[in-house]
Order: C-alpha cells, then sequence, then structure tokens
C-alpha cells in the first residue's frame, strides 16, 4: 500500500471513529428522537411519548434546532 | 392517546418487522449497529474505487461525510440504511463482484425508500447492456421482497392507501412538518427538509406554484441526463458521472431531508477522477464536492444554527428574510450547483472530442 492510500485510509478512519463516538454520545444525551419507531398523530396534544419529559424536550429541541417554544408539537419524519 | 402513523409504504414492512417482532432493547442496538456499520463499510467501499484515482482527497471527504452523519444515529432514520444498502449495491455491479449480494441489498433499499435509491437504479436501466439486466432483476427482487408486506397490509387495512395518503396530507398541510415553505413546524432545523421547493416557498409559499416550477427545473435536467445515459455507451468512467449528477439531483424534485444527501458518497469517485485527471475541472469538482459536504454536514449546520439562535438582531423584515435566507437557501442550491456542474462533465464526457474520436476508431 502506498503513503498516499494510507494516508486516505487514515482520514477515513479517522471519520470513522468521530462518527461513532459524536453519534453513539449525542444518542445517549438525546435518546428522544426515534422517530421512525414511535410516533403519534400531529393533532394529538400529547403528541409524542418521547417529549414529555422535560429533559428531553430540552435535548431534542437542541438536536433537531427549533426553538425552545414551539408553535405546535413536531414531527421529524 | 398514541397511535403509530406510518410514514413508509408496505413495501417496506418486510424489512422492518422483524425490528419490530424482536424487544425495543435489541432492536434498537441492531439498528443502530446497522446505521452505523452499514454507512462506514459503503463509504470504505467507495473509498477503494476513488483511491485508485486520488486516495487522500477520497479519504478526506467520505472521511468528513462520516463525521458529519450523527443525525442519522440520532434519528435512527432508514436513510442510513438505504444510502449504505445503495453505495454497497453500486460498488458490486460496478467492481462486478458478489453481484447477488448487490442485487439483494439495492432490492431491500428500493423496498424500503424508493425516493431515494429510485433514480440510482434508473441509471442501470437506462445505461443498457448487463446494467439493464441486472435494473430488471432488482425489479423482480424488490417486488418479491415488498409482495409479504402488500399483502398483509392488504388483509389487515384494505384501505390502506388511503390511510397513507391522509397520513402524508396530515403532515403536509400548510404548516406542517413536511410542508417545505417557511411557516412549516418541522422542515427547518438540523434535519432541514432539502429539496428545491424550500427554497422556491421563500418566494412563494403556496404549493400551486413551488411545486410546478420545482418539478420543471428538475425534470429539464433529469430529461438531459436520462437522453444522454440512453444515448451514451456505458463505462466505469461515465457510469460514476452520471451517478455523481443524479446523487445530487435526485435530492431536488420531491421530499428530501439533510440526513439523505449522504448519498453524495456516489459523487466521491467521479471528484476523485476528475481532481486526478487535473486542470479546471477538477478543481472545480473538489471545489464543488467539498461544499456540498460541508453544506449538507451536520456539525457546520449545528454550529450555524447554535450560532444563529443567539444572535440579537433586530426584528426587521430584512433581517427576517436575510436569517431565513442563510437557513434555507445553501443546501438545496449547492444540490442544484453539483447535479448541473456533474451533468455538463457527464455531457461533454459522453458526447464531446473524446468519444467522437473513440467512437470514429471503434467504427461507430
Amino acid at each position: 500500500m502506498t503513503k498516499a492510500r494510507l494516508d486516505g485510509l487514515y482520514l477515513l478512519l479517522l471519520g470513522s471513529v468521530a462518527f461513532i463516538l459524536l453519534g453513539t454520545a449525542l444518542e445517549n444525551a438525546a435518546p428522544a428522537p426515534l422517530v421512525d419507531f414511535r410516533y403519534t398523530t400531529p393533532h394529538d396534544a400529547s403528541f409524542s411519548t418521547v417529549t414529555r419529559t422535560k429533559k428531553v424536550r430540552c435535548c431534542a429541541s437542541i438536536v433537531r434546532g427549533e426553538e425552545s417554544s414551539p408553535r405546535r408539537p413536531r414531527q421529524i419524519v | 392517546m398514541n397511535v403509530t402513523r406510518s410514514m413508509y409504504p408496505p413495501t417496506a414492512f418486510s424489512f422492518m418487522v422483524p425490528f419490530a417482532i424482536l424487544p425495543w432493547g435489541p432492536a434498537h442496538v441492531l439498528w443502530m449497529a446497522l446505521t452505523a456499520g452499514g454507512l462506514i463499510l459503503a463509504s470504505f467501499l467507495i473509498w477503494s474505487i476513488g483511491a485508485d484515482y486520488a486516495p487522500v482527497i477520497s479519504g478526506c471527504l467520505l472521511g468528513f461525510l462520516l463525521a458529519n452523519s450523527e443525525v442519522l444515529v440520532i434519528k435512527g432514520m432508514c436513510a442510513g440504511i438505504v444510502v449504505s444498502l445503495c453505495a454497497v449495491a453500486v460498488w458490486c455491479f460496478l467492481r462486478e463482484r458478489f453481484i447477488p449480494a448487490g442485487m439483494l441489498c439495492f432490492a431491500v433499499g428500493l423496498a424500503i425508500k424508493p425516493q431515494d435509491t429510485g433514480f440510482v437504479w434508473l441509471y442501470f436501466l437506462l445505461a443498457g447492456g448487463i446494467y439493464r439486466k441486472r435494473a430488471l432483476q432488482i425489479l423482480l427482487a424488490t417486488a418479491a421482497i415488498s409482495l409479504p408486506g402488500i399483502l398483509w397490509a392488504w388483509r389487515v387495512s384494505p384501505h390502506w392507501m388511503q390511510e397513507l395518503y391522509s397520513n402524508i396530507l396530515a403532515f403536509s398541510v400548510h404548516g406542517g412538518t413536511i410542508d417545505p415553505g417557511p411557516a412549516s413546524t418541522g422542515a427547518h432545523g438540523l434535519a432541514m427538509v432539502i429539496n428545491l421547493q424550500a427554497v422556491i416557498s421563500v418566494f412563494r409559499d403556496d404549493p400551486r406554484i413551488y411545486n410546478p416550477v420545482s418539478y420543471l427545473i428538475c425534470a429539464l435536467l433529469l430529461l438531459v441526463w436520462a437522453l444522454v445515459t440512453l444515448r451514451s455507451r456505458p463505462s466505469p468512467e461515465r457510469a460514476w458521472l452520471a451517478l455523481a449528477a443524479i446523487a445530487a439531483l435526485s435530492m431536488l424534485p420531491v421530499y428530501h431531508r439533510l440526513y439523505d444527501a449522504k448519498l453524495l458518497l456516489l459523487t466521491v469517485p467521479a471528484c476523485a477522477m476528475l481532481w486526478a485527471e487535473g486542470g479546471l475541472t477538477g478543481r472545480l469538482a473538489l471545489l464543488v464536492n467539498s461544499a456540498a459536504f460541508v453544506l449538507t454536514g451536520d456539525l457546520p449546520w449545528a454550529f450555524v444554527l447554535g450560532l444563529i439562535s443567539h444572535l440579537h438582531l433586530p426584528a426587521t423584515p430584512l433581517c427576517g428574510q436575510i436569517l431565513t435566507a442563510v437557513q434555507v437557501f445553501p443546501a438545496p442550491l449547492i444540490l442544484l450547483i453539483m447535479g448541473i456542474f456533474y451533468l455538463w462533465v457527464y455531457v461533454q464526457r459522453s458526447f464531446g472530442r473524446s468519444y467522437i474520436q473513440s467512437g470514429a476508431s471503434s467504427g461507430d
């Protein structure tokens, strides 16, 4: 393997490590938005099982890049 | 009361039901492992092709793409698995290795999210020869995989088509979560909508305007792409250019979000190839790819959106318009630029001087 290929491989490995570490850390920090599995009607006021606790609502808002007081329940599909 | 509203067609059930049968813990871990492992495997396979031309550039681009794909893991979106399956299948076909595995991957991806993989499949159908045969085999495999889910849906819910349609309508209403317009409650933020409608709706927030305009722009570009693919002889070089163009353009006509843009990993071999050739086209390819990877990356957007939320700006209409433009325009517009750039190179390489010379020498 040439030096250039090895360098390219290292960069790819670096990206993979960042992806796994950051992804796992953020997923554990905001375990809410597994929306493909669990979600509810947008007309339901309680809307989502995952937005009922303050902590999770806060984390989910940060992850989604939303403002802190949504006008109505939100759902990414 | 919590109810489940599926936004996916029943063709996806054959893949999803096994996860639903498992307890939550193992299903969660398995899904995450498939999402992360699949994307890493797909990136390594695509890098192995780009590395034949420019290994460091390919590693840099794909490493950056991977490091900016956290939303796929955080949200557990299907797109991570579908993009990975599609990239693995493309690698199998263009490297001519593990063809049955590639067909299975493509068929599963097509069954789960046809809007992500459909145009890539269309390339193989239009390219002709052995690729067309593969595309038709994939279609058969997709039908076979989808049939149990469709039959089950018809049995338990005979009106599933109307129900699915009403689900989509419920989310698409003005201000709804998949409404691309500025009033949408879910089209912005870190998982923003990136189809062209999002840009046009800023000027006129009316689906009777932004939908036809988006369709017209995309139809023109896709028509050129389809005609070139039909009329040119397939080669690995042209295949990667065609796939680079369609990976970007396929995001624009219908509903897609930022995490769907991970399909741009298919553009890396074309970029590496053009960069290795040198010249202005190579430099432009790297510039376009770098801009596209940054503007569809999770971390740059997390930083920018975090910064915007902490800015103390005057509440003037102009300020609001600038803020909207900064958040809505970059991703769809860079996809449009990238699609046009690779389409231009694809047309040049298919009907330019080199094609005519090679055609003359081979007696065409």
